[in-house]
């Protein structure tokens, strides 16, 4: 499957997180160390208007990150 | 004596609520030097009778600390906060419902070797059968003390309390088994490095002791988190590429790594149909709608905008009749005319008063604040409004101060609390002042009452008066925008504004915590701005009642007060504030505006409203007699309509409040700051305004 890029991803996509591309920038550890590793299952929610914020479930949880941030996160969505 | 117990936890996970339940309402907020965030101190009884402190901390997500808040909570981990150097035990508060999040923070502190007990919130809302099946199987995977808690139920606060006793008294301890070492051994010579770069002041003194692997995770984690710091230091770290892609390697894989162990820990572990979120998600996709969500928003926050006028202006005046009253009292037992009662009534008293007319405001703000946090609505409303504050610099949680500020700046300044990035709340606390206060309306009202009136309606229709208010308004707003793009350009919030927000689900907020959060607010700025507030009172109370060659008691002027006392015709000219108006005369000459103005505007830097009292007496009218067409009548001689306007852009843009001064000087911890705020807003509110009047003049509108 392809990897895109998580802030690519259309709200109701569900997949897997892949890869991180800065592991290290600390905002993007930070999301890291919330949850959003490598093989996290997730569902985009929803988008804000205008590129703001993107909300994911991953599992009971409900993380928005920004979507500058989302760029940083390459999924695989299920089919 | 046994050491502080400290309490620990994720973000929402209920560790307030349950903090306030095993200490009651005798907490009270600890600051520490150097930050400006605190943490909240009580203590708990052991059934021995010793009292033993309990600190709560503010919530985290890691020991790599993200905000001001968490490094706090680190700090107060490896013992380096002032009173705090050690501590006995800690207690590490997780939802049921973010298992997986609050076991990777625990997962940390095992590895460093701390001695835990894990309270487990919000099981209230699970059934019975869960939460047993849940606790059981934790405790089995974890080996370690698993305590379910709920802040209604005063047996589980009971039992928490006899297991922290038990552990503290060594009858029990948790059995945590042997952890496999998480991570590969790190590069020697990039540790090293590391090491030498940031030095041995940088090291947590616990991980400096523990096993070598930790402590060179925890060199590494903390370079990480400093990260800018290593290329500002006298010796910068060149690292080869091959460093750096192995430093971006094992970024990704030590939360990898933990985030298996956590996996490994809820093995068993079913998490279930959670009640709360699945309605929290049906509330949602109402809440959260493009449409629906930003009008929910705006409907809600011009609620409470209202509220705040309508409520917090009465309950203000009866405080301020109430100590006017009380300073009347005192006053008559002094000695008529004499300077102690002078000094009593027309500072003091009027210094309390001041300070007083602000709780109400700052009561209110907070309680809806607290409600709206506390509901688990704030987050939303960062998630709706974070992309359009974001283009100035500021982000979502910028929205509640920066609204709070059209009713007065100060509670909004402590408002900005909310917002995690530290440079983001240094720019939205710079730039909320210069939004239109409910102190600057009376000053308009005189201006454009007096002054732009008697003009006809444009086009038969706009009022000029009206199109006046809205002008200043825009022009504040515009104002505060500009200034928090240029702030942040300077400043550079980019690499801190890029947020991450956890939505927690809908609760009905905890009356107890909510009120105590109230309650922390109204004591924080009583201590820390009040006292400016009542100090500056006196200072400019001297301004007014000393000349040069000492008091002046004949001709005593009280352009703070009511002016029952006040003479009138009496001349200020000689005392110290007649000075100063005479010192700044030139830069109001470009403006076509005289002392006399000076005066009042040195006597509105207690409460810009104070300027309308003070033109009052600065022209020898009485200001009680309800009749203010003679202050209209001896205005309007003074001040012409193109003047009238710039003093209109400059009390809408300039620094004229002493209370705000203090708020930003309490909430940065330094003077540097509300220094910077005067001398952008006043020198931007003079530029304007003079510039303003030379092109009027030039367009022949003087």
């Amino acid at each position: 499957m392809q990897e895109l890029a998580l802030k690519n991803l259309a709200a109701g996509t569900t997949g897997y997180i892949s890869r991180c591309l800065s592991p290290a920038r600390a905002d993007v550890y930070r999301l890291l160390e919330m949850g959003l590793c490598r093989g996290a299952q997730f569902t985009i929610l929803r988008k804000a208007d205008f590129l703001g914020m993107i909300e994911l479930a991953i599992g009971d949880s409900r993380l928005c990150i920004a979507n500058e941030l989302a760029d940083e996160f390459l999924a695989v969505p299920h089919t | 004596m046994t050491l502080p117990i400290l309490l620990l936890g994720n973000q929402n996970s209920g560790k307030t609520t349950l903090f306030n339940a095993l200490t009651g309402l005798n907490a009270k907020v600890a600051n520490y030097p150097g930050v400006t965030v605190e943490a909240r101190i009580g203590h708990i009884t052991r059934f021995t009778g010793e009292k033993v402190q309990i600190v709560d901390l503010p919530g985290t997500y890691s020991l790599i600390p993200a905000s001001e808040e968490e490094e706090l909570t680190v700090n107060a981990l490896f013992g380096r906060l002032p009173g705090l150097a050690d501590h006995s035990l800690i207690v590490i508060v997780i939802n049921c419902s973010e298992l997986r999040r609050g076991l990777y923070l625990y997962s940390q502190l095992i590895e460093l070797g701390f001695k835990t007990v894990i309270a487990l919130s919000m099981v209230d809302q699970r059934s019975d059968a869960w939460s047993k099946a849940t606790i059981a199987t934790l405790q089995k995977n974890l080996g370690a003390l698993v305590v379910p808690v709920s802040a209604n139920d005063k047996k589980s606060i009971e039992r928490l309390i006899a297991t922290i006793d038990s552990v503290l008294a060594g009858a029990l301890r948790p059995q945590i088994k042997e952890q496999p070492l998480l991570f590969k051994p790190l590069l020697p010579t990039l540790v090293d490095k590391l090491t030498l770069a940031l030095g041995a002041k940088s090291l947590p003194v616990q991980a400096a002791q523990s096993h070598d692997l930790i402590k060179n995770h925890s060199v590494y984690n903390y370079c990480l988190s400093k990260r800018w710091r290593l290329n500002k230091t006298d010796a910068p770290i060149a690292f080869s590429t091959q460093e750096l892609q192995a430093l971006d390697h094992l970024s990704a894989e030590i939360p990898e790594e933990r985030f298996k162990r956590v996996d490994h820990w809820l093995l068993g572990v079913k998490t279930g149909y959670d009640p709360v979120r699945a309605k929290s998600d049906l509330m949602d996709k109402v809440l959260l709608q493009p449409l629906i969500g930003p009008l929910f928003l705006l409907a809600l926050f011009v609620v409470m905008l209202q509220s705040l006028f309508l409520l917090a202006q009465p309950l203000a005046d009866i405080m301020g009749d109430g100590i006017s009253y009380a300073g009347g009292v005192i006053g008559e037992l002094l000695p008529a005319q004499s300077m102690i009662r002078s000094l009593v009534v027309d500072g003091v008293f009027e210094g309390v008063g001041s300070i007083l007319s602000f709780l109400p405001l700052i009561a209110l703000l907070f309680l809806f604040l607290a409600l709206l946090e506390d509901s688990g609505y704030l987050a939303r409303a960062t998630f709706l409004l974070d992309s359009f504050l974001k283009r100035s610099g500021l982000c979502g949680r910028s929205l509640v101060p920066m609204l709070s500020a059209f009713a007065c700046a100060v509670p909004a300044i402590m408002a900005a609390r909310t917002i995690g990035s530290r440079k983001i709340r240094l720019v939205t606390i710079l730039v909320t002042p210069f939004l239109t206060c409910s102190a600057r309306l009376p000053v308009f009202g005189l201006i454009v009452g007096t002054l732009f009136s008697a003009y006809p309606p444009i086009f038969g229709v706009v009022d000029v008066g009206a199109l006046m208010f809205l002008g200043m308004y825009v022009l504040g707003l515009v104002a505060s925008l500009t200034a928090a793009t240029v702030l942040s350009k300077i400043l550079k919030t980019d690499e801190s504004q890029t947020l991450a927000i956890e939505l927690p689900p809908y609760r009905w907020p905890n009356p107890a915590t909510v009120l105590k959060r109230v309650f922390d607010r109204i004591y924080l700025f009583v201590r820390d701005v009040g006292t400016v507030i009542l100090a500056s009172t006196i200072v400019v109370w001297a301004l007014f009642r000393f000349e040069p060659y000492g008091a002046t008691p004949s001709h005593a002027q009280n352009a703070m007060a009511s002016s029952a006392d006040a003479h009138a015709n009496h001349d200020l000219s000689h005392s110290y504030a007649g000075i100063i108006g005479h010192t700044i005369e030139p830069l109001l000459t470009p403006m076509g505006l005289d002392w006399q103005i000076g005066v009042g505007i040195i006597a509105s830097l207690l409460a810009r409203e104070v300027f309308v009292s003070t033109m009052a007496v600065v022209y020898g009218l009485q200001t009680d007699t309800g009749d203010d067409a003679r202050l209209k009548l001896a205005f309007k001689n003074h001040v012409s309509p193109l003047s009238g306007f710039c003093l209109l852009i400059f009390f809408t843009l300039s620094m004229q409040c002493i209370s705000t001064m203090a708020a930003t000087k309490r909430e940065t911890g330094s003077t540097i700051w509300p220094l910077l705020q005067f001398f952008l807003m006043t020198g931007s509110g003079l530029l304007l305004a003079i510039a303003a009047h030379q092109i009027g003049s030039a367009l022949g509108f003087a």
